[in-house]
C-alpha cells in the first residue's frame, strides 16, 4: 500500500560525531506530501539477494521547510544495516521511500507543551519545537545527551536557546535523569501535554514519572518498533541442549536457533512463527537457565526460568536440559 | 485424490466455557418470541439447546426438551407460571420440574420429571446464561457505560456468524485488517503498519490502547469514530471499546460480546453508547456499523477451520491475538484441573514487560 517515491541527497553533514544530517530532495521535483511535526517517514534499504529492510526516521523539519526531508541519523553500531548504509550514503546518490506517517502528533488543543528528548530522540522532537517557536506557544525542551558534543542540530535550536525554552542536560547518571524529569514533570498545568522520545529506557523512567501526575493522555510516546524478538546472532556464544527423553545431546551454534540444532540431529520441534510470538513451541526447561528472546511468555514465566520457546530462545548456562 | 489436512484446533478442550455467563438474547428478542411477551425462546450455547422462558417474573434457561418424549420447550406456551409442552401438555415451573401431568393428574408426579435450569440473569438488557456455576467464580462481563448518565445506549440486535466465538473476537481487536477490510470506512489505508500495544491482563480482563494518527479524520465518513482506543476485554469473548472522539473529546464506547453457540457458530450481542447530543439520531450510527460488520463477516466467515488453530503463523503485529490464545489455552488446561487452578489462571494478573533490548 506505501508507494514508494525515489529521492537524492541534497546535502549530507555530519551534526555530531555520529549523527549525520541529511536533505533528502524528490526525484521528481514535484512538491512533497504535507506533513506536520511528529511524522516519520519509511526508508526502503535494497540488500542483493534479500528482501528490502524497512526502517522508519522521523522527519526534523522547520515550518517553511517543504521543498525537502530533512533527517537526522545515527550511526548504531550493532544495527542491522540501516543507519550503517544511510551514513555511507554521499551527496548526489538515491534513496527510496515510503509514505509520511504521523504518529506523534502536537496535540492542537494544548494549552502548553514539554518536550522531553533522549539522545537521537531529539528529531521529531526538534521539528515540534520549531513549530511551536513559529506559532508562539508556550512550551519547554529538555534534551538529554551523553556530554554537550552529542548534541545534534545546534543551529536549529538556537530559537529555543534565545528564547530559555531550551535546557540540555549532559552526562547525567539515571538516578539524576530522572530527578531533572521528576521537577519537569512536576505540577503540569491542567491542558499541558508532554511529548517524548528516546531509547526505551529513558521512555520507560519518563512514564515512570509522569504517571504520578499526568494523565496517561496526555503523555504522547514516539516508539519505532525494535524487531519483537531478538533473533539469533553470530555475536552469541554456543551451548549445549539435553534432551530428557531420549538422552540425546546437541551443540547449539552462535547464530543457530535451538530448533535448527535439534533439527539438524533429527529432533522436530513444532513450531510456526518462529520469531518467539505464538507460543507454538513452547517447551519445558529441567536445568539450566534460559537466555529469553521471545514476546510471549510474561515476566513472571520468563524469570521462573521453566519454560522457553526455543525458535529464538538461547542459554545463559552452558547446558540446557529440556523436557523434549 | 488426496485430500486437504484439516489444522488442528488450538483449543481440544472447550468445556472452561461453560464456566462463563454467556449472552444468549436480547431482551427484546425475548419479549418479541411471543405475543404474551414472555417467550419461551429456542437458543443454543456451547452445543446446549435451551429453552429462555420469563415465568412468574424471573427468567429462567432450561434444557429445551421435555422429560416425557423430548419434544421442544420452545414449541410450548407460557401458562400462568408454568412453561407447558405443547406435544402432551406437560407443564414446568421455575425451578424445571414438571409440576403438572394433564394425562393422569391422579398420579404422583415421577421423580425424574424435570428438565434442567441453568443460571440465569438479565443485565445491559440481554439474557446471560451460565451452564456450570458450580464454581461460581466468574461474572458477568464488564462494560463501562450501561449506567453512566447522558450516554445513550442502543442495543442492536443480534446477529449470527459461520464461525467460531474466538475468531469473532480476534477480528474486532484485530489491529491490522482496518486498512485492508475498513479502508475508508474505519482507517486511511495508508496506516498500514498496525502498532503493537502493551497486553495486560487484570482482574479476568485483557487491556490494552492504541491511539491511531488523529490526522486520518480528515479522510473518513463523518460518523466514523476516530479517537484513542482503549480496549478492556472480559474473558472469554467480551470487548468494552472506549473512544475518547478526536472531533470533540466526547465518549463512545463500542460493546461487543460473542456468544459460543457451538464450536463452528456464534451469536454477537453490540451495543452502541454514545454522549447525548442534539441532532444525532441512533440510526446514524446503528447504519454505520451495519456497513462495518457487512465488510468484515464474508472475510471471517471464510477463515476456515472456523475453529483457532495453533498452526497458522503469527506476526509480532499479532500480540493482542497472540495474548489472547495463550489466556485460553492456559483457561483450557487450568479447568481441567480443578477450581483452584482455573480461578488462579483467570484472576492473577499479568503486567506486560516486554524484554528490554
Ligand atoms: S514457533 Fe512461535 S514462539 Fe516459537
Ligand atoms: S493476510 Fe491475514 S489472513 Fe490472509
Ligand atoms: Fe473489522
Amino acid at each position: 500500500m506505501s508507494t514508494k517515491r525515489t529521492f537524492v541527497v541534497r546535502r549530507r553533514w555530519m551534526t555530531t560525531e555520529d549523527v549525520v544530517g541529511i536533505e533528502l530532495a524528490p526525484a521528481d521535483s514535484l512538491p512533497l506530501p504535507a506533513f506536520d511535526p511528529g511524522a516519520h517517514v519509511e526508508f526502503f534499504i535494497d540488500r542483493a539477494g534479500q528482501p528490502p529492510l524497512v526502517r522508519q526516521y522521523s522527519l526534523c523539519n522547520g515550518p517553511g521547510e517543504t521543498d525537502a526531508f530533512v533527517f537526522g541519523i545515527k550511526r548504531e553500531p550493532q544495527s542491522r544495516g540501516g543507519s550503517h548504509w544511510i551514513h555511507s550514503l554521499s551527496e548526489g546518490d538515491q534513496v527510496s521511500l515510503g509514505a509520511v506517517r504521523n504518529l506523534f502528533p502536537i496535540n492542537r488543543d494544548a494549552g502548553s507543551h514539554l518536550l522531553l528528548a533522549g539522545g537521537i530522540g531529539i528529531t521529531p522532537v526538534l521539528a515540534m519545537a520549531q513549530k511551536l517557536t513559529s506559532v508562539g506557544a508556550d512550551y519547554q525542551l529538555h534534551y538529554f545527551v551523553r556530554a554537550v558534543d552529542h548534541v545534534a542540530f545546534r543551529d536549529r535550536l538556537k530559537e529555543s536557546e534565545a528564547a530559555g525554552r531550551l535546557h540540555v542536560h549532559a552526562g547525567l547518571d539515571a538516578a539524576r535523569v530522572r530527578a531533572v524529569l521528576g521537577e519537569a514533570l512536576a505540577r503540569p498545568r491542567q491542558d499541558a501535554h508532554a511529548y517524548c522520545c528516546g531509547p526505551g529506557v529513558f521512555m520507560d523512567t519518563v512514564a515512570e514519572v509522569a504517571a504520578a501526575e499526568w494523565p496517561s493522555e496526555r503523555v504522547h510516546f514516539e516508539r519505532f518498533q525494535a524487531p519483537a524478538a531478538q533473533s539469533a546472532q553470530a555475536s552469541d556464544a554456543a551451548f549445549d541442549v539435553v534432551l530428557q527423553k531420549s538422552g540425546r545431546r546437541c551443540h547449539v551454534e552462535a547464530g543457530q536457533s535451538i530448533v535448527q540444532a535439534l533439527a539438524a540431529v533429527g529432533c522436530d520441534v513444532m513450531t510456526s512463527c518462529e520469531q518467539g510470538v505464538c507460543g507454538t513451541c513452547l517447551t519445558d526447561v529441567l536445568e539450566g537457565t534460559p537466555d529469553h528472546r521471545d514476546a510471549y511468555l510474561s515476566k513472571a514465566e520468563r524469570e521462573g526460568g521453566r519454560l522457553i520457546l526455543p525458535c529464538v530462545s538461547r542459554s545463559n548456562s552452558a547446558t540446557l536440559v529440556l523436557d523434549i | 485424490m488426496t485430500t486437504q489436512v484439516q489444522p488442528k484446533p488450538l483449543l481440544e478442550d472447550r468445556t472452561f466455557l461453560r464456566h462463563f455467563w454467556h449472552p444468549v438474547c436480547t431482551r427484546d428478542e425475548l419479549e418479541t418470541a411471543h405475543p404474551s411477551g414472555r417467550g419461551p425462546l429456542a437458543v443454543t450455547l456451547l452445543g446446549n439447546r435451551l429453552a429462555i422462558a420469563k415465568l412468574g417474573g424471573k427468567i429462567v434457561a432450561m434444557d429445551d426438551r421435555c422429560a416425557h418424549r423430548f419434544a421442544a420447550l420452545s414449541k410450548g406456551t407460557v401458562v400462568d407460571d408454568t412453561i407447558r409442552c405443547n406435544y402432551h401438555g406437560w407443564r414446568y415451573d421455575s425451578s424445571g420440574k414438571t409440576v403438572h401431568i394433564p394425562a393422569c393428574p391422579e398420579l404422583p408426579i415421577p421423580r425424574k420429571a424435570a428438565t434442567n435450569t441453568y443460571q440465569c440473569v438479565l443485565k445491559y438488557d440481554l439474557v446471560w446464561v451460565r451452564l456450570d456455576s458450580s464454581w461460581d467464580c466468574t461474572e458477568v462481563p464488564y462494560f463501562s457505560d450501561w449506567d453512566t448518565p447522558d450516554m445513550r445506549n442502543v442495543v442492536v440486535p443480534s446477529y449470527g456468524w459461520n464461525t467460531a466465538a474466538e475468531r469473532r473476537w480476534e477480528n474486532f481487536t484485530d489491529l491490522s485488517h482496518f486498512a485492508f477490510v475498513h479502508p475508508g470506512t474505519l482507517y486511511d489505508p495508508a496506516y498500514d503498519r498496525p502498532p503493537i500495544p502493551t497486553v495486560d491482563r487484570v482482574d479476568g480482563e485483557l487491556r490494552f490502547a492504541i491511539k491511531p494518527p488523529p490526522e486520518m479524520i480528515d479522510k473518513l465518513p463523518e460518523n466514523a469514530p476516530m479517537g484513542t482506543f482503549t480496549y478492556r476485554c472480559t474473558m472469554p469473548f467480551s470487548i468494552n471499546l472506549k473512544l475518547e472522539l478526536y472531533k470533540d473529546s466526547s465518549a463512545f464506547t463500542l460493546w461487543t460480546t460473542s456468544c459460543p453457540v457451538d464450536d463452528t457458530h456464534c451469536r454477537n450481542f453490540l451495543i452502541i453508547s454514545r454522549a447525548q447530543k442534539d441532532n444525532d439520531p441512533d440510526h446514524v450510527h446503528t447504519a454505520f456499523q451495519k456497513v462495518v460488520l457487512q465488510e468484515d463477516q464474508p472475510i471471517i466467515e471464510s477463515q476456515f477451520p472456523a475453529e483457532i488453530s495453533a498452526e497458522e503463523v503469527s506476526l509480532p503485529t499479532d500480540k493482542v491475538s497472540n495474548q489472547y490464545r495463550k489466556w485460553l489455552r492456559e483457561l483450557s488446561i487450568a479447568a481441567t484441573e480443578g477450581k483452584e487452578a482455573f480461578v488462579r489462571t483467570l484472576k492473577t494478573g499479568v503486567r506486560d514487560e516486554p524484554i528490554k533490548a
